[in-house]
């Protein structure tokens, strides 16, 4: 039993990573209306800024945030350059661009940093926390603490801020939002910064359990895809749960499923999003949208 | 041309009036007969082809036509009825391997491989299709995508039959002995009939009342199926033959080639394909043709500017696509060649817009 529940809590500790990236992109869908497919490939983009800081003499803090800064400046451009002049075109042509961006940023991180694999430190000590006969490495409680306070945070952002409730206008009803004054381009650009500064987070927090290359994101941005889908792609709620559940049935399945093979065990956690969404097509925690003809 | 607009078709014509009626259908059948006169004109030329080309450009050009038929199933799924599918390489891998084992494990004939791969791609496809059919836009493509990054894995797990990351290597078909060109002429016109098979099934597909049908989904679901189109059947029925043709390219890549192996099946495969397609052009069968170009000699290209920029030269002909030529290069050629006609005959009946 001891066993299970040590299984859960490191399944918790990967989920809280799927959860972050997965809180991203719903807040990119919330605000924009698009799925950015290119999401992993830009938090390696960070990973890699903040490789470059720690290596040109910075303290990993200091490399981290200067990441993250940076990340949010690029998300805003790439908004403005590549996705505003498309963001009203059908579903497929903004899915085309998205893709087209997820090239692009995987071959320039290739192009820049190269294809040899680097290693990033940890913000976290190498201590280990033990209740019980449980024992919580600091990685784990750490990473779970920055979902919490980043969760807290936009919370707060949304619910109680005008900067918030400007974003959340301008996603609901872009016509009202412009006739009551709110600067719309500013905010839709705005929520790709706060995205692309979410999606820095994650990679920070990837970076030191991987080795970085340029592929690093490549399996977390499909586990992070299924973590919102459980949750429609529009609840913060369900992109948590939905990571948590990733993390946790991917956990269990690595240590009771040993039969499977490592190949198919790692596609299990997404089997069990396909039966989710099959048996609920709008997501566990998405509300149903009714279509005018 | 919105949702209900399903009358723009080739009989609902006369009922705008007489006289319009009356020169559309001339237009109609004149367009029709210069289209056949077009196709014959590049049937011959396809199969003078080995006799002027070197061994190797007769090769690749049997590369151009199987991915060409793999590629007009998602055009079909994607262009047609507008369903994002990332899945492409699924289909194409089972296609490959589906051909393959038939051969060795079987006994069965090359042809006889093939439609075995085309008809097990096509169960794959109802397979995926059924309960996809609820899904659409973005889901779908979530869920595609998870069947895209699956093919790998399983490949590699199920490797007492496909031998999982060293892959299988496959006898090539071998020319009867009155055959002077060699096996890649051959091969070359092996895959040239099925190849013509799977374009002109399509295009009769696309071409009635099942056409119009699935512009009708593509345009408008809801608009479709309350005028009495049965999406979710049609949804499902599109979904099973565009995994089909995508088998059919996969198998006739396998005889081309010889060998197999998961690398050659990734995600990668996926979105080169729905590159190529959207740079064909989107709903048209020709920009099929494009497409299968496009995979063919652009990824070979690109890789020779470094393994870096291979994937921003791809990235950058998909974004750069979207932004100035939506319609890809079939698509925007069709609007020079109506716009042209239409400066030039004053009035230009619906109807006498080619088709597809």
């Amino acid at each position: 039993m001891q066993y299970f529940f040590q299984q859960v809590i490191n399944g918790i500790g990967d989920g809280a990573i799927y959860a972050s990236l997965g809180l991203a992109l719903v807040l990119i869908y919330r605000t924009t209306n698009i799925a950015n497919f290119a999401k992993g490939e830009m938090a390696t983009v960070s990973a890699y800024l903040a490789w470059q800081g720690i290596s040109a003499g910075l303290s990993p803090g200091w490399a981290m945030l200067i990441a993250i800064v940076l990340s949010i400046v690029i998300g805003i451009v790439t908004y403005l350059l590549i996705v505003r002049p498309v963001q009203y075109k059908d579903e497929l042509t903004i899915i085309i661009v998205t893709l087209g961006l997820f090239l692009a940023f995987n071959s320039f991180s290739g192009a820049i940093w190269g294809f040899l694999q680097m290693s990033v430190p940890s913000l976290f000590p190498q201590a280990n926390l033990g209740i019980g006969t449980f024992r919580l490495s600091a990685d784990l409680l750490g990473t779970i603490a920055v979902l919490i306070a980043i969760s807290a945070s936009m919370y707060g952002l949304f619910q109680r801020t005008r900067l918030g409730i400007a974003l959340r206008a301008s996603a609901s009803n872009a016509t009202s939002a412009k006739l009551v004054g709110i600067p719309f381009t500013a905010m839709m650009a705005a929520g790709w910064g706060l995205a692309a500064g979410l999606g820095a987070i994650s990679g920070l927090l990837v970076a030191p359990k991987l080795t970085l290359d340029p592929n690093m994101m490549g399996s977390i941005i499909i586990y992070a895809f299924a973590a919102a889908v459980v949750g429609g792609l529009t609840s913060y709620r369900g992109a948590v749960v939905g990571g948590s559940v990733v993390g946790i049935s991917q956990a269990l399945s690595m240590a009771y499923l040993p039969w499977l093979g490592s190949d198919l065990q790692i596609l299990l956690p997404l089997l069990l999003i396909v039966a989710v969404l099959v048996a609920k097509p709008e997501g566990l925690f998405g509300s149903t949208v009714v279509a005018r003809v | 041309m919105n949702g209900i607009d399903l009358s723009t078709s080739t009989s609902g014509a006369s009922g705008a009036s007489g006289a319009s009626g009356a020169s559309g259908g001339d237009a109609r059948s004149a367009a029709r007969g210069r289209g056949a006169a077009i196709a014959i004109v590049a049937v011959l030329v396809l199969a003078g082809l080995p006799f002027v080309m070197p061994a190797y450009q007769t090769f690749q050009m049997t590369g151009v036509m199987s991915y060409a038929v793999a590629a007009l199933g998602l055009n079909l799924i994607t262009g047609y009825v507008g369903q994002v599918s990332l899945g492409h390489n699924a289909f194409f891998a089972i296609g490959s391997y589906a051909a393959a084992l038939a051969m060795t494990k079987m006994g069965l004939g090359y042809a006889g491989a093939v439609l075995f791969a085309g008809a097990v791609s096509f169960v794959a496809g109802v397979m995926v299709g059924y309960p996809a059919k609820r899904l659409r836009g973005l889901y779908l493509a979530l869920i595609t995508l998870i069947l895209a990054v699956s093919v790998v894995p399983m490949i590699k797990h199920f490797s007492s039959h496909t031998g999982g990351a060293a892959g299988l290597l496959v006898d090539k078909p071998a020319p009867p002995a009155w055959f002077g060109l060699g096996q890649d002429a051959w091969i070359y016109y092996l895959v040239l009939v099925f190849t013509m098979l799977a374009f002109w099934l399509i295009r009769n597909f696309v071409g009635g009342s099942t056409g119009r049908a699935l512009a009708g989904i593509r345009e408008g679901e809801l608009a479709a199926s309350s005028m009495g189109i049965d999406v979710n059947r049609l949804k499902v029925i599109v979904f099973g033959v565009g995994a089909m043709l995508a088998g059919l390219g996969g198998a006739l890549a396998t005889f081309t080639v010889g060998f197999i192996g998961p690398d050659s099946f990734t995600l990668m495969l996926s979105i080169g394909f729905l590159a190529a397609i959207v740079v064909g052009g989107l709903g048209t069968i020709w920009g099929a043709i494009v497409a299968g170009l496009f995979l063919q000699f652009v990824p070979s290209y690109a890789s020779d500017l470094g393994q870096a920029l291979s994937g921003a030269v791809y990235g950058g002909i998909l974004i750069l696509c979207m932004f100035l030529m939506p319609k890809g290069v079939v698509g925007s050629m069709m609007n020079l060649i109506s716009r042209r006609r239409q400066a030039k005959g004053g009035t230009h009946p619906s109807t006498s817009k080619e088709e597809p």
